[in-house]
């Protein structure tokens, strides 16, 4: 299976960047996008995140226009209700682009990110349990193979003469039931036998393992992360206004 | 040291045990052979030993186990998995990794085993096992063969004492199964203690020696324990006939013509003691009718080419086998026959007409298709409402109906659960079940994809009457598969395809002497045909052939 922004290698600064701080830079760009109200600072925002694509990440500007291309008809039908609904242009507009800024990061961090060394990061730089890396890759492993399990049931149903072309809820709620119950029976079926193997290889054995692979964030990596912390709150207590600030993360405190 | 002493065992829900008061010692350093037909016992034997079968799947469990000392009932798994290492059949599940090097250092970091000791027990297992150059590739691009020689080095990474392995060339092609048996080779070199499931006993007679064992089992019961020779030369016959195993050729073989001493393999025959008249092969396309003609094919998914320039012609009422490499397009190729796949390029024609011109369900009705894993094709809650479910969609008069189920549920031996679920049958009831949900529609032509993976010798004996039966009634079979023997026996007409290309189509004797084509394609003939081929019958490929044309044979 091919995804059109699945990780590419490479040596940008974004490659470099260890993964879990690429994450939590992603979170401050939506954090940033939700207390932004004004077309402007959005746009503003816009524009430095395709720059950082573009210089940072090494990412062609037709790449970029691509991931916004199938976001804006979702991004055009969000200002135009703002605008007619509401009845404020500039509101409704910076609705629209907020949905197109939020794609650019998202696209930085699946181009340039290891789905490997994310795992790797998750656990040893946010301290997840190493039993939601162990998780995520077994995913990234399985994914394609029940992938074309499906896709052998489906066939396996149209040489029986059963029509898998249905359109329409009730056609797909059709297909759903057929092609589901052979399906879960493949994915318990493995499920069961790799938990035996993973078993088998000591897996869960103790609270902590060894890791031969260490990855953690650089110097270059937490400088990058404070100055958009120090950006966030700079802009949260100029542009943005206070009162924004506290409905975002305090909403109780209204 | 392994000690199993009156083992019962019975799994969840099961009235009947699958283990039955089993007794079994294993000294160290020891290379044991587990036999057995599908469903006598062996894997479970096998998940007994590391307790997976005690903590994981549950059930009842009698008698008692001790490992090394361990007694894995007792024992936590990760414990257990100190001491014994499992390699499972299917590769596909029991490597969960990203990267080969991921892989092979899992277990021993779940250890908590130092960082420099794991990377230098990781690289030495890759070394051994001959992956050491792709130790940064990612698992899902390896092939069957060295994803099963991953599982290998990954047990190995561990440095257990103990090694068991669970039919681990079932799904591999002629040249994954080579590169495994190599390693197992070198891992018997090792003197570690070895035991190994495996169906494909040609060629691990090849491995075994005089002081190995073979354990066989039967319905849970172990049945015959003892050295190799003592057991193929002693109660080879039985095992044949009574417990439905496959026996390698040249025991087969020696049993059948009344050879002593009974020779393992090719190396121990004595050619001077045979005279053999050469046979024109029975099996040959004769017919040159075509029912599907193929012309100039391509097929990709995206950029990647699958097929590539395809000529071949089907004839009819014949079996034809596909054969080729795990990845060769075999597959691809008979979706595309069938109209699930459509060409990129090239038409296929049937019976003169374009596959794309005609109607998808007509298709379907003349060309029926019986998938490697027959659970994918169950749409039903019975089996009896599973064999009418074609016949309903063609609305066939009700007592029409009837009739025809009866009588199919009768050839196929499923009145008995006629009732039952579908997918609550046993591996071979599916099996069957899945051949007469399709052969009841009267298909002209007849797919089977991979239909004797993982099957004994009885049931491959039963598909191979019923493929001669079919042809009988001037049905024309496709078949594609990776066993030699069994293509060997029913083969009429052979397709080789290799990296997306025709590059053999003739019958089964020509392939078999064409050594350039074999090794292309990654294939190997039966040991049967290399003896022959030594005694000048190089069109000798099968054991009943060679025995018919036996006509001297010189006692000694």
């Amino acid at each position: 299976m091919k995804l059109k922004f699945q990780y590419r290698p490479g040596n940008s600064f974004f490659h470099k960047m260890d993964p879990s701080i690429k994450f939590i830079w992603m979170v401050i760009i939506v954090l940033l996008l939700f207390i932004m109200t004004d077309p402007f600072s959005v746009l503003g925002l816009l524009v430095l995140q395709i720059l950082m694509g573009k210089i940072g990440a090494k990412m062609g500007l037709i790449e970029m226009a691509r991931a916004l291309v199938i976001i804006a008809p979702a991004a055009l039908t969000v200002s135009l209700l703002n605008i007619f609904v509401i009845g404020d242009l500039l509101y409704g507009a910076a609705m629209g682009l907020r949905m197109l800024a939020v794609v650019i990061p998202g696209v930085i961090f699946s181009k340039t990110t290891d789905p490997r060394r994310l795992t790797f990061s998750l656990v040893q730089v946010l301290k997840f349990p190493y039993m939601f890396g162990f998780m995520i890759n077994t995913a990234y492993r399985f994914v394609p193979i029940f992938e074309d399990e499906l896709n052998s049931i489906t066939n396996a149903h149209i040489v029986r003469g059963v029509d898998m072309e249905l359109k329409g809820i009730r056609g797909r709620f059709k297909k759903l039931q057929i092609t589901v119950e052979p399906l879960l029976i493949g994915v318990i079926r493995r499920s069961q036998l790799t938990s035996m193997a993973v078993q088998n290889r000591a897996f869960g054995a103790y609270p902590n393992r060894t890791y031969t692979y260490v990855t953690k964030a650089t110097k270059w990596d937490k400088i990058f992360l404070a100055a958009w912390i120090i950006s966030f709150f700079i802009y949260a207590f100029t542009l943005g206004t206070p009162s924004q600030l506290l409905s975002t993360f305090m909403p109780w405190a209204k | 040291m392994i000690k199993v002493k009156d083992l019962t065992y019975w799994y969840p829900r099961m009235e009947s045990p699958s283990l039955d008061r089993v007794n079994l010692e294993i000294n160290d350093g020891e290379f044991v052979l587990i036999l057995g037909a599908s469903g006598s016992g062996k894997s479970t034997l096998l998940f007994s030993l590391n307790g997976i079968l005690q903590h994981e799947i549950g059930g009842r469990i009698k008698g008692h186990i001790e490992v090394n000392g361990k007694n894995p009932t007792e024992k936590e798994v990760f414990d257990m998995a100190t001491t014994i290492s499992l390699v499972m059949q299917d590769p596909e599940v029991q490597l969960t990794q990203m990267t080969v090097f991921d892989e092979v250092v899992f277990g021993p970091e779940n250890l908590l085993r130092p960082k420099e000791e794991v990377i230098q027990a990781a690289e030495s297992a890759l070394k051994f096992v001959g992956l050491y150059e792709k130790k940064d590739c990612i698992v899902n691009e390896l092939s069957g063969g060295q994803k099963q020689r991953l599982a290998i080095a990954a047990a190995l990474a561990m440095n257990t004492e103990i090694i068991a392995m669970d039919e681990p060339t079932a799904h591999l092609d002629p040249k994954g199964t080579n590169e495994v048996f190599q390693v197992i080779k070198k891992l018997k070199e090792l003197k570690k203690t070895i035991i190994l499931v495996e169906h494909k006993v040609d060629n691990v007679i090849e491995l075994l020696e005089e002081d190995d064992r073979v354990v066989v089992l039967d319905n849970g019961k172990i049945i015959l324990n003892g050295r190799p020779r003592e057991i193929f030369a002693k109660h080879g016959r039985v095992m044949m006939d009574e417990f439905g195993l496959a026996l390698p050729q040249i025991v087969e073989l020696a049993l059948r013509l009344g050879i002593t001493p009974i020779p393992l393999h090719i190396g121990e025959v004595d050619c001077s003691k045979f005279d053999i008249n050469p046979i024109a092969s029975n099996r040959s396309g004769k017919n040159n009718i075509p029912i599907i003609t193929v012309k100039d094919l391509e097929f990709s998914y995206g950029n990647g080419v699958v097929l590539n320039g395809v000529n071949f012609t089907i004839p009819k009422g014949l079996t034809t086998v596909i054969v080729g490499q795990n990845g060769s397009g075999k597959s691809t190729l008979l979706q595309n026959i069938i109209g699930l796949l459509k060409p990129t390029k090239g038409k296929i024609l049937f019976n003169g007409v374009e596959l794309n011109s005609l109607d998808k369900k007509s298709v379907f009705r003349d060309i029926g298709y019986v998938f490697q894993y027959p659970e994918h094709q169950f749409v039903t809650k019975t089996v009896k409402d599973e064999i009418e479910y074609g016949l309903k969609i063609r609305n066939l008069e009700r007592s029409i109906i009837e009739s025809r189920s009866r009588e199919f549920l009768e050839m196929f031996g499923l009145e008995k659960t006629k009732d039952r679920h579908p997918l609550t049958l046993s591996m071979g009831e599916k099996r069957r079940l899945s051949f007469a949900t399709m052969l009841i529609l009267e298909p002209k032509v007849l797919i089977m994809d991979e239909p004797v993976i993982g099957q004994d010798r009885r049931r491959t004996q039963y598909l191979i009457k019923l493929i001669d039966k079919l042809k009988s009634q001037g049905i024309t079979i496709i078949i594609a598969t990776h066993d030699m023997n069994f293509l060997a026996q029913c083969a009429d007409n052979v397709i080789v395809i290799n990296e997306g290309k025709v590059i053999f189509q003739g019958d089964v004797v020509k392939l078999f002497n064409e050594k350039r084509i074999l090794t292309a394609a990654g294939l190997d003939d039966p040991p049967v045909h290399k003896l022959a081929t030594k005694l000048g019958c190089p069109e000798i490929v099968t054991v009943e052939q060679f025995c018919t044309c036996l006509a001297k044979q010189v006692v000694a």
